[in-house]
């Protein structure tokens, strides 16, 4: 039979994976992608498997459901809540199984309906003014508004991106965004709230760690787009064997005007930034006491949250997320709040269609 | 000159060969220069990931533009035979070597483009569109930089046909009469298939830009269309820059052959290579570097044609 002759052939192919990122899996995830068998993709509609690692509040259900129903049949999903154990055996088998159809694909888990009906109010329905504006289907329609640069009156377009994009995302982030084109006009955090990430979260709960200057800047490499540079980095055994690749990781942030993602907390920007990270990730002891004061450690963790909006003001979307790479977010403890209105996010990529 | 032209019957069968084992060529060699990954597995994965995509089932996005949603992969890969027409499969021989060329071969990157655009507004979806929005912000810029070269290598040959312009290089390959030429047209292949430092259209933070919506069969027929037209463009440099079925000893489809590969490896090695640009810096570069350095590969080859 044709079908199975070619699910035997796709099965052999790495598993395409599509990861959601829990509280203390961030470092598991990430190991993924020096691994042969495994293809970590840039968005779930290029899936074969949902991996859902860590633990994932029950509140953001809305989120992964939203997630899950964007891969494409035949579909399955992997949970990896605590201790990984053979994770890249299971997502081969769970590749294997689906692919060869020895497991079903799992049905939709959200609804088949769009998620905010359309709001009949305005001249033409959509609740703006004229042709423009409102929010038809929950979808904010482009307005205009004075554009940064020339004062212009450009379309102005609002986008929620988070909790999860990618694996180098810092899981739990969630932005409010206004657009022109992709020029940030405005940033707000909607939930600043990235999940704590532990060198072994079931062993030790309660103490974080940061994110290594090493992860950061293995985390900027897959925001850039240099996956492959990023896989070379991550199979270093050291600081001595990291120093050989520190020239071209630098040059991989060069394509970033100077000044990208300045911030005066630390007096870098972008690419100073990342330099710095790879200073410390090829130095033998990279918590060394004898940084001179004058010199700060590079804006990162919780402390670096509260300054996003500034950041991300004026920034395209690509110098952004990478600026956000950069910051090693991943430090602070899940706060109290509530969960986000999960109804008009973006979770991953963008207009999840309905059923 | 091109003197053997292939029976028209037989034009569509053979196009979709070279397209075929063109892009199958590409991926393999863009694996090999993966890290982790040698030959072995290489040449056998590309297969693999062909065979997952007809695996996986279409999907669909909240009112998506349907008539784009197939017209755009298809037209994309369409623009690759387009190309392909008109590029030496052999000493003398082309699908069909029509006198203007190298008009032929820049219709095909500009409907490229056009394809390029369709396939980010059709599946009605804020980062695609993004991915998009930027891609029109370069477009241009290196657009012009491929007609400059091509026209600068079209006048030692005194004519716009790809198989005239091979002839004109028996004694001097156009790579060393135009050092500018080759490393230009690089540029626009990386636009055109939005590789390497050109890849704003499908960058990781917009989830695969373009293609962040597609699958199944979808992005398979996109991704054809898009190792392809890298293969077409390696063929095309082989042809223009490299002295085409030039060589000694060997017959002129093996020079031809052994060329394109060549420059397909010189193209991928370069796109995962350079670093990847903001959309502002690709447009500063293209517009006061390589722009610039155009005028200077057409004017020199102008001075140089003057009787």
């Amino acid at each position: 039979m044709t079908g199975s002759w070619l699910g035997r052939v796709a099965a052999g192919a790495p598993a395409q994976v599509f990861p959601l990122v829990g509280r203390g899996a961030r470092r598991h995830v990430r190991d993924l992608l020096g691994r042969d068998e495994i293809d970590l993709v840039a968005s779930p509609r290029h899936a074969t498997v949902l991996l859902m690692a860590g633990q994932i509040p029950v509140a953001w259900d809305g989120f992964t459901d939203r997630v899950h129903d964007q891969l494409p049949h035949p579909r399955i999903v992997v949970h990896a809540p605590w201790d990984p154990g053979d994770l890249v055996e299971d997502l081969v088998a769970a590749h294997h199984a689906v692919m060869t159809g020895t497991t079903a694909s799992t049905p939709p888990r959200g609804p088949a309906t769009a998620p905010v009906d359309w709001k009949g109010v305005g001249p033409h329905g959509q609740g703006g003014e004229g042709m423009m504006g409102g929010t038809p289907y929950g979808r904010p329609m482009a307005m205009t508004g004075e554009d940064l640069r020339d004062g212009l009156q450009l379309d102005l377009v609002g986008v929620r991106i988070g909790p999860f994009l990618a694996w180098w995302w810092p899981p739990g982030l969630l932005l409010d965004l206004r657009f022109q084109g992709d020029l940030i006009v405005k940033a707000e955090v909607a939930d600043a709230r990235p999940f704590a990430q532990t060198l072994d979260d079931a062993k030790h709960m309660g103490g974080t760690t940061p994110p290594t200057p090493a992860e950061i800047v293995t985390d900027t490499l897959g925001a850039v787009g240099h996956q492959s540079l990023a896989q070379r980095w991550l199979a270093c055994a050291g600081p001595a064997q990291r120093s050989g690749l520190a020239g071209r990781i630098r040059r991989s942030v060069a394509g970033f005007s100077p000044g990208t993602g300045r911030s005066d907390v630390d007096g870098r920007d972008l690419r100073q930034r990342m330099t710095e990270w790879v200073r410390l990730a090829t130095i033998d002891t990279p918590t060394s006491p004898s940084t001179p004061l004058d010199d700060p450690p590079p804006l990162s963790g919780a402390a670096a949250v509260g300054h996003l909006p500034v950041l991300l003001a004026g920034l395209t979307w690509r110098e952004a997320a990478v600026t956000i790479a950069s910051l090693g977010l991943d430090l602070s403890e899940p706060g109290p709040g509530t969960a986000p209105d999960v109804d008009d996010a973006v979770s991953a990529t963008a207009l999840e269609a309905p059923g | 000159m091109i003197t053997t032209h292939v029976n028209p019957l037989l034009a569509g069968p053979v196009a979709v060969l070279v397209l075929a084992g063109g892009a199958y060529l590409t991926a393999v060699t863009a694996a090999i220069i993966r890290p982790g990954i040698g030959i072995g597995t290489a040449w056998r994965q590309p297969l693999q990931r062909v065979a997952v995509l007809l695996v996986q089932r279409p999907t669909t996005t909240e009112r998506p533009d349907g008539a784009l949603w197939w017209f755009a992969p298809a037209a994309y890969l369409g623009t690759a035979a387009l190309a392909l027409t008109v590029i030496p499969l052999g000493t003398g021989v082309a699908i069909a070597d029509v006198r203007t060329g190298i008009v032929v071969f820049g219709v095909a990157e500009v409907f490229a483009i056009v394809a390029l655009h369709l396939q980010a507004w059709g599946p009605n979806s804020i980062l695609p569109l993004m991915a998009g929005t930027r891609y029109l912000a370069v477009m241009l810029s290196y657009e012009l930089v491929s007609m400059f070269v091509l026209i600068a290598a079209a006048l030692p040959a005194e004519s716009l046909a790809i198989g005239d312009i091979v002839a004109s290089q028996a004694d001097l390959w156009n790579v060393i009469r135009q050092p500018l030429g080759l490393p230009l047209f690089a540029v626009v292949a990386w636009g055109i298939t939005t590789w390497g430092p050109l890849d704003l259209a499908r960058s990781p933070d917009t989830a695969g830009g373009i293609v962040a919506e597609a699958s199944g069969r979808n992005r398979l027929v996109w991704e054809w269309g898009r190792h392809a037209l890298m293969f077409v463009f390696a063929a095309m440099s082989a042809a223009v820059f490299l002295g085409g079925w030039h060589g000694p000893f060997l017959p002129g489809w093996v020079w031809l052959c052994l060329k394109t590969l060549c420059v397909l490896w010189a193209l991928l090695w370069g796109a995962d290579r350079l670093p990847r640009l903001s959309t502002e810096r690709a447009v500063v570069i293209t517009w006061t570097l390589l722009l610039p350095l155009g005028f200077v590969d057409l004017a020199a080859a102008g001075v140089e044609a003057l009787p």
